[in-house]
């Protein structure tokens, strides 16, 4: 091998460097301007796909109003003599098989109170409150229980045992009243409608989103975000629904609305639905500190549709908005009404 | 299958919230009747009662989706 010149080497060194690295910033830049594209291009099939999303999801929505109302018109009437009584598990139980003892879960209710116990389908329950569910002559096990939680009182705790996969296990389940809430309501605002077809006024009662509120997001106020905003209660407005609305702000705290204090957003949802359009209803919250207390107008319909009037804007704080004060208390004291 | 898609949101948005407990609330409402219904109604009732369980946990399936996603609605 030819021997080359150390200086020479020196000469072509910075050379072929040089040369590499514009060759490799070419390919970076080639590497790079592919790759943003390849971004983008991802970035609008992405947002597309979100969109087409966005687009069935409203349409579940709105379906899922309609199934609501023809629910309760199609499926069968509380038992004669007036609502269900006493307490549920929310599990179902119908068409179980005929076990000699315990009663096998088909189904577990979604949220319910046996899903937050841990309960399955499949598992099968032995005993509630140490009472084995076993049948007896012509009764079965099933039967049994359906009286047993008939005979309990909403709210109370009881002790479930049940089989899974062979194994005795145990559990708490705090019952809920066996009619849902939401169809109380339904059938204290409108007694006549019992066996009927909710009409579509009442099911908007139901879903103040269609009202104006739906795109409102709230959080539950912890401990730390309460130290920071003056106060250890309320739901804090995450994104508030654009103007003219309801008149909330971003930053809010919500603390009453109608004189009652929600104690989830779901609560607060149910609560803002409880009114009519055109009612109106006040709305205490705790804006850059300060206690607030206005009337909003419930809306008839979307601010974002064709015939949405808009309501007046509500007072605004008096003083120029500041950031949060450090806390001197958590509890919001002080602060004027 | 919900539960398969995780715990609900911290922040709740009106939009997916209200009609997901309106679905839960429906869930909760066929189970009852199933049960209490169970050997005394006829079995097309109760097959019609089934199948809107099924149709209302798939509504309740997408939209814990849409939730989880957090997509405007």
């Amino acid at each position: 091998m030819q021997s080359v010149p150390i200086r020479t080497v020196m000469q072509r060194v910075p050379g072929a460097l040089l040369a590499a690295a514009i060759a490799l910033a070419a390919t970076t830049q080639v590497a790079v301007a592919t790759e943003t594209q390849d971004t983008a291009q991802l970035q609008q099939e992405l947002d597309a796909a979100r969109g087409r999303l966005d687009a069935a999801a409203r349409d579940i929505a709105d379906l899922s109003r309609k199934l609501y109302g023809d629910d309760f018109a199609g499926g069968p009437m509380p038992p004669p003599g007036g609502p269900p009584r006493g307490a549920m598990l929310g599990i179902n139980v119908g068409g179980s098989p005929d076990l000699a003892e315990g009663v096998e879960v088909m189904g577990v209710s979604p949220s319910g109170p046996a899903a937050a116990a841990g309960l399955k389908s499949g598992d099968v329950i032995v005993a509630i409150d140490g009472k084995p569910l076993r049948k007896t002559g012509d009764r079965a096990a099933g039967r049994q229980l359906v009286e047993q939680m008939r005979a309990t009182q909403p709210g109370q705790e009881v002790k479930v045992d049940y089989l899974r996969d062979g194994k005795k296990l145990s559990t708490t389940v705090t019952t809920v009243a066996a009619e849902p809430p939401m169809a109380r309501m339904l059938r204290e605002h409108v007694p006549m409608l019992e066996g009927m077809q909710i009409p579509p006024e009442l099911q908007e009662m139901v879903h103040p989103g269609g009202r104006g509120f739906r795109a409102l997001e709230l959080v539950p106020i912890t401990p730390r975000l309460g130290q920071y905003f003056g106060t250890d209660q309320g739901l804090l407005v995450v994104k508030a629904p654009p103007a003219p609305g309801p008149g909330l702000e971003e930053g809010d705290v919500i603390l009453s609305i109608g004189g009652r204090t929600p104690d989830n957003p779901r609560h607060a949802f149910r609560i803002l639905g409880s009114y009519q359009p055109g009612e109106k209803v006040k709305i205490e919250v705790l804006r850059q500190r300060k206690h607030l207390a206005f009337d909003v107008l419930m809306p008839a319909a979307d601010p974002l549709s064709p015939g949405f009037r808009p309501d007046p804007p509500p007072p605004r704080a008096p003083n120029a908005p500041v950031p949060p004060a450090p806390p001197t208390d958590t509890k919001g004291g002080g602060i004027s009404s | 299958m919900p539960s398969a898609i995780g715990e609900r949101p911290v922040v709740e948005r009106a939009g997916t919230s209200v009609p997901i407990d309106t679905l839960e609330a429906q869930v909760q409402w066929i189970d009852q009747q199933i049960s209490v219904a169970d050997g005394a109604i006829d079995p097309g009732s109760a097959e019609q009662l089934w199948r809107k369980r099924v149709g209302a946990m798939n509504s309740l399936v997408q939209l814990r989706y849409v939730e989880a996603q957090r997509i405007d609605m």
